[in-house]
């Protein structure tokens, strides 16, 4: 997938923040290079410093030590060549999802006929056509994430940022989901960075894993995944892919967070 | 046997909606009917309680005096919502920026909410003089209240991610503000106006109780020192009407223009700063 360019240049970059009187490490010293087109897992504990991250990566936290470059300079918001996926799904209530999936291209000035194909190509992809007009409290559950992706997608960014996208899917939907959004990476996918905590999730979408420590999270290790692609979870592919979580659980278990 | 949409919007919707829209006029109907009959045959009621047709033929008699003291009544309130609505939708668009101005907004609320108005209402009115000013003053009083805690409750519902997102992609604070804060407030602000509609008319008529030459609560209080009580009820029906209209408007307003909001949006307590609104500013920071 990836062309070799280099796109993200994270050089141990840390973020310090004053909690009460102490100065504490949210997250770091992190160092890791991505390439172009490369799809990237973040994989680490809970409150092991991946939001953060991820928000110091899109320009949203300041990076207190170390750097990041993007494509070779800094990243000052606004950025819009990210798309950006955060934990919150953060629909706007009074939008349909067509409606929300615009608000983006809009922002970016794109031509609304063309987004609106673009955004029901989408959606299509995620197999979430039957929600076009749905409002968003009438979205099943999990289901705001998604077009929380499609909306990070509609402006077609350089870099597209998720923040545990598929968490609150159940195991059946996640399963489709993960097959949808492959089939719609591969289409239009450019350089990628989830951050999750799902090993299988992981595993199955990514090009490399980079396994984070408990807090204040660094890279343990990056694994690289060396499997074909589309991935499923089929009778010949899930012994594989397990293997490679088994490899991510070793690591773990070295750091005494798995018994 | 699976249901189709249709046949279970055919199910929900005529039973409920006839039972919805029927049941309280039915009820009231009911009351009204036992309350003539009672009035009719224990007489000895009738100066004090006055039968529900003596109090329809008495606003019939005097409608355009009526008419002319509720419209007072109904500016005054009016004007001291407009004005509450006003005041406090800033004051919350600045509280949600600022925690010091949070900080210091909430105990002010508190305070202003544990203010009784009737004890009130005579020192406006030395202060203030007699006419229509006290009276918008105390509607202002008794509504800014309930509106600055919903504005603050709408603003405050908006996820940080939403910004955060948006902010990346460019907005600004004033494309931020109306295409994100001000929808967002909407239903807390039709929620606001409902919960304060009978605030500001209780607070126009004690004013007018105390110092005013018209108004209903004018009308109500020379019908009490004259022991009249079927002018009182005609007036207070009067009150109870513009209520029920300004709510019903209200409400059609809600479903015409808000149908993506879930009915009737609360603040949690909100009080001294705790509650949602602070967890969200805690998140922020």
């Amino acid at each position: 997938m990836s062309t070799g360019a280099l796109e993200i240049h994270i050089e141990n970059a840390c973020c310090t923040r004053l909690i009460g009187r102490e100065n504490r490490t949210l997250v770091g010293p992190v160092s890791m290079e991505i390439k172009s087109d490369e799809f990237v897992s973040m994989i680490g504990p809970a409150r092991c410093g991946k939001t953060t991250l991820l928000k110091m990566i899109a320009g949203i936290l300041p990076v207190t030590d170390g750097e990041i470059h993007f494509a070779g300079s800094e990243v000052h918001p606004p950025c819009r060549h990210f798309g950006l996926v955060l934990q919150h799904p953060a629909l706007l209530p009074w939008r349909t999802v067509t409606q929300n999936i615009m608000i983006h291209a809009k922002m970016c000035d794109l031509d609304p006929a063309e987004s609106r194909n673009r955004a029901r190509r989408l959606l299509a992809w995620l197999g979430l056509t039957q929600f076009e007009e749905s409002w968003p409290k009438d979205l099943p559950t999990g289901t705001a994430h998604s077009i929380a992706v499609c909306r990070a997608m509609i402006h077609s960014p350089s870099l597209l940022l998720m923040d545990e996208p598929f968490r609150t899917l159940d195991p059946l939907a996640l399963e489709q989901m993960l097959d949808g959004f492959q089939r719609l990476w591969a289409e239009t996918g450019r350089t990628a960075l989830l951050f999750t905590g799902n090993m299988q999730e992981a595993v199955l979408l990514s090009d490399r894993v980079a396994v984070m420590s408990p807090p204040p999270g660094r890279i343990l290790e990056c694994i690289t995944i060396d499997l074909p692609r589309p991935r499923r979870l089929d009778k010949k592919m899930t012994p594989l892919i397990a293997e490679y979580c088994n490899r991510i659980r070793t690591l773990y278990r070295a750091q005494g967070i798995l018994p | 046997m699976p249901i189709n949409d249709e046949q279970l919007s055919a199910r929900k919707t005529p039973g409920r909606l006839t039972v919805r829209l029927g049941t309280g006029p039915v009820i009231l109907a009911g009351l009204l009917l036992v309350w003539e009959i009672l009035v009719h045959t224990l007489e000895i009621w009738s100066s004090a309680f006055p039968s529900p047709s003596r109090v329809l033929l008495e606003i019939w008699r005097n409608a355009p005096e009526l008419r002319s003291h509720a419209s007072v009544t109904g500016l005054e309130s009016l004007g001291g919502l407009l004005l509450a609505c006003a005041a406090a939708l800033p004051l919350a668009a600045f509280a949600v920026r600022s925690r010091l101005a949070r900080n210091i907004l909430m105990p002010v609320l508190a305070f202003l909410q544990k203010i009784p108005l009737i004890a009130l209402a005579p020192l406006i009115v030395v202060w203030y003089g007699f006419g229509m000013v006290p009276a918008v003053v105390i509607c202002f009083l008794a509504c800014f209240v309930p509106c600055a805690r919903n504005f603050l409750a709408g603003l405050d519902s908006v996820p940080v991610e939403t910004v955060e997102i948006l902010r990346t992609l460019g907005a600004g604070t004033s494309k931020l503000s109306y295409t994100v804060y001000l929808p967002a407030c909407l239903p807390y602000a039709a929620n606001a106006i409902k919960m304060s509609i009978p605030l500001a008319l209780a607070g126009a008529t004690i004013t007018e109780f105390v110092g005013a030459d018209a108004g209903l609560g004018y009308l109500m209080f020379n019908a009490g020192s004259k022991a009249d009580s079927t002018q009182l009820f005609a007036a207070l029906t009067v009150l109870l009407l513009i209520a029920l209209c300004a709510h019903a408007i209200l409400t059609f307003i809600q479903r015409l223009w808000i149908p993506w909001a879930t009915p009737e949006p609360m603040p949690t307590n909100m009080e001294y700063g705790i509650g949602i609104g602070n967890k969200l500013q805690d998140r922020r920071n």
